[in-house]
């Protein structure tokens, strides 16, 4: 168990360096390596996960909460008490299943293709590694340390591999992110050295009781350092504006994990540090918060609404979608804590592979104004459906997962602040217009010089890349127990802090 | 020797390691050329060096002494090191002269 | 009772769906066709079975998988029939089938029937999950399923922008419908603490409704009225139905008459022990239903495409069902619903047959005298046409007697209303008729008509027998008392017993001579005008006796009282002006302003420091002795104690 972890976390690491090493003349050669690397990753996963898997929808002793059913820990850091310390629960094993999914299907994606190289695909490995790390980690130093390590692979990989206006981009991702994260840093350096705490240690810290008197007071200023290096991560509105960029100028790999797991981290990360360590401030925090994600739903829609560009709309259709989450998370109730965790992966799979497909589009065409597309479901009906398909995902449509994770947020809310959800429901109806109004400029209609001058034939790995999300998108639908279970006692554990 | 007899052996070796130093200092900020600063930060070092020895000498404490070995051999190791980028600057720009060195301008 | 074989009626047009839409996809018409319907009638005979074993109107569950439940969510995937479902049920899956047996001819030319089968099948999934499902979100499960097929077909030729964007106003139109649904659906949850239909019920007519107080059950209810108003067409969210019309025409016959659009009405009947009791919310729905009911009749007078005039009589009619719920007529309405949905289905599918018999010509006034190009498609539509202005024994007849005599025994003017949008129906209704069959063919298309395949003159047949028998399920007192209908649908509702528009023994009962007096006014005021009607409009031999200068109100109806643009003007272009705006300013201007004003000083700031650094290694020696100098002096002086 321990071993079958650590070999997980550390596998994409190894491999990422060893694909660094692969001669550039022949990229073929490590792409499929990298895919054997991710096809034997997904094995890990399954081989770390597999043995916990059925007792994670088992709740604690005497029916109540548990915390980390799986937990281990090494020396690392005394000065700093910090340990090394990893563990697995409802809360982050079915993003982890998400990451290595979405992984797997991009190891599909980058075969044959000229321009993505060893290079390219040791920093995507990397990557890989660090999400999950900060996935894993029971410790806030160890955290902190992948959350900021992902920011590298990710920034060579904007800045690298992107499009015309990708520095820009990268730096501005970078910034950002990095603005917030340093909060956080001083956050955890000020909890190592500060604060009579045993460790660092997750166990630990929410065992510390810190003191909240309104918002210099210790917990608010630690919540905050937290909260900041979170928000701009999701990115709650108005700390939004790196997303945009970065997703448009970002080679389709990167938009795919960029919105499938590092978004998702920020929502992670509030579930698993600021809600138990801090609940009193985030209690306070908490109706400031959901009357960001408010807005966020509204402006993001609004924003897409009139994008020009594809990849910028749904980069603001996930800044609409990350509000809902947002709201779920400070909404405080299971029901809607569960919504928003449900919500991260129904979206990390819709908008995963609306990225996807379009990047395979993109890749004939070479262009991201929708003015300029049209008629796309004659050219290629398969891949106009899957694009609807994902679509009607997107904006919740029941028998979808989006409307599960939507109506669990909306639902849970509305027991405790009606209004916030009463304003974030305007969201489902944005979505359609914003959403369906693009799939009528896009794939339908009259086609267009461009679709017409660019035939799409799909190639097999691509299909193999794509197919996968696609089922588990129509799985999860219905199949929405599956996950909702796991997810359930750790969710409680989350909210028995605030009682 | 009339005219340093009203000083200890110590202040005379410090006064003298203080006048290299300077002279290295000025040598350095006014001379052009790229080896004769780098033959002037020598003499500072040597400068430093002196000074070392001879408080090691006063005090009785071996380290400074030790240190200076230290100091000469990176002194050494740097001057190699300098004189080959010097070459290797030459070889590229024509001339070693600071003035025109000014790549690192912000 | 439970009923494995129930989920089956949902799983056929399922399995027709994948069939067609992933596995064979035939460009064969009657291959393709041939699954789809075999798909739909499936489901009719599995429904026929399970009502034959256990009764027409037992209550029979069947619960299939928990969809998703955490705290106090439960939601299972759960169905189960009641009366009012298995009539649904039947109308549904009969009425469907014919109407896919219909659409195998009328689709034989495009070029991918298995799409539009596959679509169709999906859609009764969708209806027939939305009939039978267990809990309110089940419900929605079929509820959003039917606007996004009622979306893909009928945007289903989406090579003409036209369509696409009238698939998307149906579509966006009904989810502002929806957010009523959703806001009830959280009210059941925050304050009823299930989903289950019969649970929701269970708890209203129990004592913590009582003191839960009216406001959560008014909302709950307005919630479920606003939903209806967009999916059943209401004012004021009926403006995507006309522009509905232009899926294909079985389309328009099975969804945009027959099932989709009465689901707002079913929905309501389900829950309707809860409308019951909002007297203020029955108020409204009365309004709307007749304001609707006469709006839409009186654009229907003027327009010229055969299928608009059915859309509009479609939505007129809806207005009927809804006045008659908020008249507190609960089972005048659904009676109304089924009889309504063999007659429409007739209309449309005749419009179908001429429409096709034109060469896809829908203008009416291109028409005329097609009476003797195409007996049998006239002979159905002289049917529904009289059934729906409800001549005598037909099944408009006795449904639409039905309301009436309820709205008169509500209120005299009520009735008056009514009747008045009643006699508009016929008027409209007989102008089309005419326009149609009778006169002199007005253009080569029309002299060219011919009769259509008998897979389209079949279900058109058997819907017109449909359309004059369904209606003696439910006949008056007066002419023999039939009340079967009754009996079956006041069923429905377990623990419940009707109050207000149930059974036939009422408080206020009408005497038999003021009932004839109803009947006979009713109908020979309907009759009077559809005579008046066809004597117009039955002679006209060429288009321009039609076209000469309109008045002022035929042009304000022409336009449809220019409700789109009004809407257009009050509600999108502002919605868009400022979100396009907002987003741009907010965005732009203030987010990324901001972010560059930092941006940029802290660039202005660095080129500020970068003036001293020269790139000389002199200058910064220069530095460091001018600092080494200050230090030494600090240090110097600050011994002295001058510092």
């Amino acid at each position: 168990m321990e071993n079958s972890l650590l070999l997980f976390l550390l596998w994409p690491f190894v491999t990422g360096l060893l694909l660094f090493l692969f001669p550039k003349k022949i990229p073929l050669l490590a792409q499929y390596s990298s895919l054997v690397f991710q096809i034997v990753w997904v094995l890990l996963f399954v081989w770390a996960i597999g043995p916990i898997w059925e007792e994670l929808s088992v709740a604690g002793d005497g029916g109540g909460p548990r915390a980390f059913p799986v937990y281990f820990s090494w020396d690392w850091i005394p000065f700093l008490k910090s340990r090394f310390s990893l563990g697995l629960d409802g809360l982050n094993i079915p993003l982890l299943g998400l990451n290595v999914l979405l992984s797997l299907c991009l190891g599909f994606f980058s075969l044959n293709k000229k321009n993505l190289g060893p290079g390219y695909l040791g920093l995507f490995s990397i990557l890989n590694g660090a999400s999950v790390g900060s996935l894993l980690a029971a410790d806030a130093f160890v955290f902190y340390c992948f959350w900021e390590f992902m920011l590298i692979p990710m920034y060579l990989l904007i800045g690298g591999w992107g499009s015309k206006n990708r520095v820009y981009a990268s730096l501005k991702f970078f910034a950002f992110t990095m603005a917030g994260s340093l909060f956080m840093l001083a956050a955890i350096l000020a909890l190592a050295f500060q604060f009579d705490v045993a460790s660092l240690g997750w166990h630990d810290l929410v065992a510390t009781n810190f003191e909240f008197q309104g918002w210099g007071s210790v917990q608010g200023l630690l919540f905050l350092g937290f909260m900041l290096a979170f928000v701009v991560k999701i990115p709650v509105w108005p700390f939004h504006t790196w997303l945009p960029d970065a997703h448009t100028e970002a080679p389709t790999g990167a938009s795919v994990i960029l919105a499938g797991v590092l978004l998702k981290l920020g929502v992670y990360g509030i579930a698993r540090w600021c809600l138990p360590l801090f609940p009193e401030a985030s209690a306070a925090a908490a109706p400031t918060l959901m009357a960001l994600g408010c807005v966020g739903i509204v402006m993001g829609a609004f924003a897409a609404w009139f994008q020009t560009d594809i990849k910028k709309m749904i980069a603001y259709s996930s800044v609409s979608h990350l509000g809902f989450m947002v709201l779920g998370l400070f909404a405080l109730g299971v029901e809607a804590l569960q919504g928003a965790f449900f919500q991260n992966i129904a979206h990390g799979l819709s908008t995963g592979a609306l990225f996807l497909i379009f990047g395979i589009i993109y890749e004939r065409t070479h262009s991201r104004e929708i003015s300029k597309y049209g008629g796309f479901a004659q050219e290629h009906a398969w891949l106009a459906t899957s694009f609807i398909l994902a679509s009607m995902a997107s904006i919740g449509l029941p028998g979808l997962p989006g409307f599960v994770g939507e109506f669990l947020i909306l639902a849970g809310s509305f027991k405790t602040f009606p209004v916030y959800s009463l304003v974030a429901l305007s969201g489902v109806l944005l979505g359609a217009i914003y959403m369906l109004g693009m799939l009528r400029r896009f794939a339908y209609g009259p086609v267009s010089e461009l679709v017409k001058s660019h035939p799409v034939r799909v190639t097999w790995n691509e299909w193999a890349s794509l197919v996968p999300l696609l089922l588990f998108m129509i799985y999860l639908g219905f199949g929405s127990q599956a996950i909702l279970s796991k997810v359930e006692p750790a969710a409680t554990q989350v909210l028995t802090y605030f009682r | 020797m009339e005219l340093f007899s009203g000083l200890s052996v110590t202040q005379f070796h410090v006064g003298i390691g203080v006048l290299l130093f300077c002279i290295g200092v000025s040598g350095f900020l006014i001379r052009r050329s790229g080896l004769i600063a780098l033959m002037c930060l020598e003499l500072m070092l040597n400068g430093v060096n002196l000074c070392l020895v001879s408080f090691s000498n006063l005090h009785r404490n071996p380290e400074g002494a030790s240190l200076v070995l230290f100091i000469v051999l990176v002194a050494a190791a740097e001057a190699a090191v300098a004189l080959g980028l010097f070459v290797a600057i030459f070889r590229k720009v024509g001339t070693v002269s600071l003035d025109d060195l000014r790549s690192l301008k912000g | 009772m439970k009923s494995e074989a129930l989920r089956w009626i949902v799983f056929f047009p399922l399995i027709g769906a994948a069939l067609n839409g992933l596995l064979i996809r035939s460009k064969n018409p009657y291959l393709s066709g041939a699954i789809g319907t075999l798909a739909a009638f499936a489901s009719f005979f599995t429904s026929l079975i399970i009502f034959s074993q256990n009764g027409f109107s037992t209550h029979i569950t069947d619960f299939l998988f928990t969809w998703f439940s955490t705290g106090n969510i439960k939601v299972d995937f759960a169905l189960e029939v009641t009366a009012v479902t298995s009539v649904m049920l039947l109308v549904i899956t009969g009425i469907g089938g014919l109407i896919h047996t219909y659409a195998v001819s009328y689709m034989s030319h495009d070029e991918s029937p298995w799409r539009f089968f596959a679509y169709l099948n999906l859609f009764l999934a969708a209806m027939l999950t939305l009939v039978l499902s267990q809990n309110l979100v089940g419900v929605f499960l079929g509820w959003e399923g039917v606007g996004l097929c009622s979306y893909l077909l009928i945007g289903y030729w989406y090579k003409e922008n036209k369509n696409t964007e009238a698939g998307m106003k149906a579509f966006v139109t009904n989810r502002i419908g929806d957010l009523g649904f959703l806001v009830a659906l959280f009210i059941a949850i925050r304050d009823f603490g299930t989903l289950n239909i019969s649970e929701i019920l269970a708890f209203v007519s129990g004592p913590q409704a009582a003191a839960l107080g009216s406001t959560s059950l008014l909302i709950f209810a307005a919630g479920i009225f606003w939903a209806s108003t967009g999916k059943s067409a209401q004012i004021p969210l009926y403006v995507w139905l006309p522009d509905a019309m232009a899926g294909p025409t079985p389309v328009s016959a099975l969804i945009h008459a027959a099932t989709m659009v009465t689901s707002g009405v079913f929905v309501s009947l389900r829950l309707w022990p809860i409308f019951e009791g909002q007297a203020q919310l029955l108020e409204v729905i009365l309004v709307i239903g007749l304001s609707t009911a006469w709006l839409a009749a009186l654009i229907a007078l003027t327009q010229r495409d055969i299928k608009k005039v059915l859309a509009y009589s479609t939505v007129s009619q809806l207005g009927f069902m809804f006045a008659a719920l908020g008249i507190g007529a609960p089972v005048a309405a659904f009676f109304h619903v089924v009889t309504h949905a063999c007659f429409k289905a007739l209309l449309f599918l005749g419009a179908g047959s001429v429409i096709h018999g034109m060469h896809e010509k829908q203008d009416l006034l291109e028409m005329g005298g097609l009476q003797k190009k195409m007996p049998l498609t006239h002979g159905t539509f002289l049917v529904g046409t009289l059934a729906i202005i409800g001549f005598p024994l037909t099944s408009g007849f006795f449904s639409k007697d039905l309301i009436l005599e309820k709205a008169f025994v509500k209120s005299p003017v009520v009735y008056f209303l009514l009747l008045g949008a009643a006699l508009l129906t016929a008027f409209y209704m007989l102008r089309a008729y005419s326009l149609a069959f009778w006169g002199k063919p007005r253009t080569k298309e029309a002299e060219h008509a011919h009769e259509s395949h008998w897979l389209m003159t079949v279900p058109l047949g058997i819907l017109a027998l449909l359309s004059v028998v369904v209606g003696f399920f439910e006949v008056p007192d007066i002419l023999g008392g039939i009340h079967k209908f009754t009996e079956w649908v006041n069923l429905s509702w377990i623990g419940w017993t009707p109050q207000l528009g149930g059974g036939t023994a009422e408080a206020h009962h009408l005497s038999h001579l003021a009932e004839w007096l109803l009947v006979l006014f009713t109908t020979g005021g309907s009759l009077g005008i559809a005579y008046l009607s066809w004597k117009k409009f039955g002679q006209i031999q060429a288009k321009s006796a039609v076209e000469s200068n309109p008045g002022f109100f035929t042009r304000l109806s022409e336009n449809k009282f220019y409700v789109d643009e009004i809407y257009g003007i009050l509600f999108l272009k502002p919605l868009a002006f400022v979100a396009r705006t907002g987003s741009k300013i907010v965005d732009h201007s203030l987010i990324n302003g901001a972010l560059h004003g930092i941006k940029d000083s802290l660039n202005l700031s660095g080129n500020v420091l970068a003036l001293f650094h020269t790139g000389g290694v002199q200058t910064y020696t220069w530095y460091l002795v001018f600092v080494a100098a200050l230090s030494i002096c600090v240090a110097i002086f600050s011994g002295w104690g001058v510092l």
